[in-house]
């Protein structure tokens, strides 16, 4: 994996508020990450984080009007896409980074046949390709029949609408694919066929992938590095191994009881206490502090900065449990792989 | 499509056969004698009374009465109207040739420009040009249409003197050809500017809401993360889903068109078959009236059935699964 090249998607301290009737609220907060050429990366949060609003930032798909970016760049290979506008989006969407979304029944077309979906995706990324031969090609990448060009997406099961999802964003011939809850609205044999389907074709094609999940049995099979997406705010991230290994912010470990259903003293299952914050307050804090079992008076009065955890250098975490390090952008940097 | 085709056309029968039933009917239920009422305000000829007994075969049992009607229909008859002094059939297809003739254009008019308002609108709903378009069509939706047609004559024909201000053509002089079809045309442009106003407001209200709840819809996502533009995605993905509410409105609207126009050609004196309707009351012309009551339920059983297999056309969903369990 060159690191002298700039990664395929890059977010600097990116914090995006949505205008409701209500007020503001802010969904991203000074969030960052990296996704390089090739690899496959992990944003694990629960509803509401913000990891889908993130997502949508990527590829400028939130709404134009109630949305905007307050602070921080977005690089897609080293352009900043931060500022565009919707006229400048519209020829920057597809490609290099496309993008498959949660539902694939309301996300395809209801009145438009499977083939001509992804034909249209063809003809705007590709349009010197031969269009029913791509189609077929595309199709059989995500193992589906040639003649389920011809079908309406009602015709077919939640697993190949969601493989036609992929072949329409496949089309677009992405170099990084963000997959956001890609296999919540399947069953769980369906969803194993769809990751298998996911490896394969990232090592196929090399083409590095976005995982947005809140299910971490996910990240770990399919991931090489995670970031942990609370509030609008990242709280840790690092290799796949090392935080699996040895999770430290105390919302991660409360991810992994839950997720590993693990019983308290009274043999009840784990859960995270309390609810997401509302994100119409503007808290100094960390935003987790109300819910935290280890939280302290700091936590409630600023937001820690990046802490390396473990040997590797390749973790990191924000919480005021672990003594900030003395060159905290250095490491940042370091850390975020840049 | 085909299946689906003969389904549609098989719940039209029972439709139409009631409608046949209640129309013969009709006659049973107008109060005093159905020989003068059949004949209207008009002293009937020695003779006539016993022809229409014999033709209508008035003295036998009422479901022989129905076959006879049954089987006069069927052969077109549908009676003659003494105040025409014409067979009603003709006469009333004449009329409705009309009434299409400032209708059919007039919808079609209002149908694409109240589409086309509506997608230029939704996309920048709460717009200044969203807001007033909305405002605009609620102003047209409740316009009386005879007082718009009257205020229309006041000015464009009374004090402009641009546009005739009555009837369907020049009456001073005989014109043929071309002359006679532009001399038509001019008549036509005031009626139909009030008709299409009324209609454009309904069918732009109707397609701002579904193009707004259409652009809302998830697929559009998708569409834009291609890197469509947004007038591809408008045109090609959230139009055709839009358009399934729309033509309800139309083609509902379609099918009342014959006598929808009744107001309209009050107003503007259009031949039409609103007007003979009117005339027809006027000299309780029976049979021309149980003609044009005929021609209105078939019309809109007809436009029913058309708008239904439009939405299957426009979409597969209906296709699949409407009469699966009917």
């Amino acid at each position: 994996m060159s690191r002298e090249a700039p990664p395929i998607l890059r977010l600097q301290d990116v914090s995006l508020t949505f205008r409701t009737r209500a007020g503001a609220v802010r969904a991203l907060n000074g969030a960052s990450l990296a996704v390089h050429e090739g690899e496959a990366i992990g944003l694990v949060g629960e509803s509401g984080s913000g990891k889908s609003t993130l997502a949508r930032a990527v590829l400028g798909l939130n709404p134009e009007r109630s949305s905007r970016i307050e602070a921080g760049r977005i690089l897609i290979a080293g352009r900043d896409v931060t500022r565009l506008s919707q006229a400048e989006w519209e020829g920057a969407r597809g490609h290099p980074v496309a993008m498959v979304f949660q539902d694939p029944l309301s996300f395809l077309n209801p009145i438009m046949r499977i083939g001509r979906q992804i034909a249209e995706s063809i003809e705007r990324h590709a349009p010197d390709r031969r269009v029913e031969e791509r189609v077929g090609e595309l199709l059989a990448l995500v193992k589906l029949p040639p003649s389920l060009a011809r079908a309406y997406p009602h015709e077919l099961s939640g697993g190949m609408r969601q493989r036609a999802l992929l072949a329409v964003a496949l089309a677009c011939e992405p170099r990084l694919l963000i997959a956001d809850e890609p296999t919540t609205a399947l069953d769980v044999t369906t969803q194993a066929e769809i990751l298998a389907l996911l490896r394969d074709l990232r090592e196929q094609l090399g083409m590095a992938m976005l995982l947005i999940t809140h299910d971490l049995g996910i990240v770990s099979s399919a991931c090489e590095r995670l970031y942990v997406i609370y509030a609008g705010r990242v709280l840790e991230w690092g290799r796949s191994q090392d935080v699996f290994g040895a999770p430290a912010h105390p919302y991660t470990v409360g991810l992994f009881q839950a997720a590993r259903a693990d019983r308290d003293a009274q043999g009840r299952f784990a859960t995270i206490g309390g609810e997401p914050p509302d994100l119409g307050e503007t808290a100094k804090g960390c935003p987790f502090a109300p819910r935290c079992p280890s939280a302290m008076a700091e936590c409630i009065q600023s937001m820690p900065g990046v802490t390396v955890v473990g040997e590797a250098g390749s973790h990191a975490v924000r919480c005021w449990l672990y003594p900030p390090a003395q060159d905290a952008a250095a490491t940042a940097g370091h850390v975020f792989g840049s | 499509m085909r299946r689906f085709l003969l389904a549609r056309l098989g719940w039209a029968v029972p439709v139409i056969l009631a409608i046949l039933i209640v129309n013969f009917l009709i006659i049973h239920i107008v109060p005093g004698d159905p020989i003068q009422a059949l004949v209207g305000d008009f002293p009937a000829p020695p003779g006539y009374a016993d022809q229409v007994r014999h033709e209508f075969g008035l003295d036998q049992p009422v479901l022989t009465q129905l076959g006879l009607y049954l089987l006069n229909l069927a052969k077109g008859q549908l009676g003659f109207s003494f105040a025409n002094r014409q067979p009603v059939l003709g006469l009333i297809l004449e009329r409705a040739q009309f009434t299409l003739l400032l209708m059919l254009p007039a919808l079609v008019a209002a149908a694409l420009l109240g589409i086309v308002m509506a997608l230029a609108a939704a996309p920048r709903a709460g717009s200044l040009y969203d807001s007033g378009l909305t405002a605009l069509s609620l102003v047209g939706f409740s316009l009386p249409i005879f007082w718009l047609g009257q205020l229309l004559v006041i000015v464009f024909a009374i004090k402009l003197h641009l546009l005739p201000a009555q009837g369907m053509f020049s009456l001073r002089t005989r014109l043929t050809g071309w002359s006679y079809g532009l001399d038509v045309l001019w008549h036509l442009v005031l009626p139909m500017f009030a008709v299409t106003i009324y209609y454009v407001a309904i069918v732009a209200r109707v397609a701002r809401a579904s193009v707004l709840d259409a652009l809302s819809q998830d697929f559009v996502l998708t569409a834009k993360a291609k890197g469509l533009s947004s007038r591809h995605v408008l045109w090609r993905h959230v139009l055709p889903n839009a358009l399934i509410p729309v033509v309800t409105v139309i083609g509902y609207n379609f099918g009342y068109s014959l006598t929808g126009a009744i107001l309209v050609e009050t107003v503007f004196a259009w031949p039409g078959l609103g007007n003979l309707f009117i005339t027809s009351i006027g000299n309780r012309d029976y049979p021309v009236l149980q003609g044009i009551f005929l021609l209105t339920a078939l019309a809109v059983v007809i436009a029913n059935v058309a708008t239904d297999l439009l939405y299957a056309a426009l979409d597969p969903r209906v296709r699949a699964t409407r009469f699966r369990h009917a």
